[in-house]
């Protein structure tokens, strides 16, 4: 039971967190927004890498396209601080939602970055028309 | 409209970003995984603020102004990295994926409440929709992995 709980919390922080990088766009650029965002992020990981798990910091060993984590993570920082501002945490994560469930479905289909191939089932599409169903009227409610 | 198509871009990229992150977590570790994605992106968006011509938005007086607690995002988000690792692996992604989205979208939608004064009562059943959705698209999901698994045992 407790664990259903963290999980329940866990989603609470990421609610939280996409809100509250939303506000920092208030008094900062997108890029600001990036910069506090993973530079904080950056800080307390190297402290913990360093003091709880006592390991070496390492970056390099990981094959080239890896290294676009970057690039997308402002990307997705900056497009949702953004998004918030505009039209709310809520709406901003249901529309997430579904561009999650449709690359998924692509990633599922074509077996890309090494997932094991699962064709699309037509049984799926009730759950995307509920989902998007959701979307509609969290964005218009 | 563009908020809306860039919404949903953004979902694209947390899926490819979740996947290049997956590869570097078995090549360094989830840490030291993670910590590629925080620096990198620390290093470029701090040479964007120069380039975008933003550069006083750094100074230490217009810092300080900001409230803190608008700082403390990516704390939680951090936060929320652990209880997930812990969560998961007790119970498994599809309970997983209904809970997070569950606490992810309720507190979303009182915090629109608390910064736009956005509420009501369409947006809870908008919030059910989309957790229905998720749990009918990850049975269908199981259980067409299921029947894959006994197809390619036969």
């Amino acid at each position: 039971m407790v664990y259903l709980f963290f999980l329940l919390l866990a989603g609470m922080l990421q609610g939280m967190m996409i809100s509250l990088n939303g506000q920092l766009g208030n008094h900062y650029s997108m890029f600001g927004i990036c910069f506090f965002v993973h530079g904080i992020a950056a800080i307390l990981l190297i402290l913990y890498i360093k003091l709880k798990e006592k390991k070496k910091i390492r970056l390099r060993g990981v094959p080239a396209y890896v290294y676009l984590v970057g690039f997308m993570g402002i990307g997705i920082v900056a497009s949702s601080s953004w998004c918030t501002l505009a039209i709310g945490a809520a709406a901003m994560t249901g529309l997430s939602v579904i561009g999650r469930m449709i690359s998924s479905a692509v990633v599922d289909q074509y077996g890309l970055f090494g997932v094991k191939k699962q064709a699309f089932s037509w049984k799926e599409v009730p759950a995307y028309l509920l989902v998007l169903a959701g979307v509609w009227l969290v964005s218009v409610g | 409209m563009i908020f809306y198509i860039t919404a949903i871009a953004n979902g694209f990229l947390n899926t490819i970003n979740n996947m290049v992150n997956v590869k570097a977590g078995e090549c360094l570790g989830p840490t030291n995984g993670a910590l590629i994605n925080y620096v990198e992106a620390t290093i470029l968006s701090f040479l964007l603020i120069f380039v975008s011509g933003n550069g006083a938005e750094l100074n230490f007086s217009h810092m300080a102004e900001v409230p803190v607690l608008f700082y403390t995002g990516s704390i939680c988000g951090l936060v929320a990295m652990i209880f997930l690792i812990i969560g998961t692996s007790r119970t498994g992604a599809m309970v997983s994926t209904i809970l997070t989205l569950l606490g992810q979208l309720g507190m979303a939608v009182a915090l629109d409440y608390v910064f736009f004064g956005l509420f009501s009562i369409q947006r809870i059943i908008g919030i059910f929709l989309i957790i229905a959705g998720i749990a009918w698209r990850e049975q269908v999901k199981m259980r067409e992995r299921r029947k894959q698994i006994k197809e390619e045992s036969v």
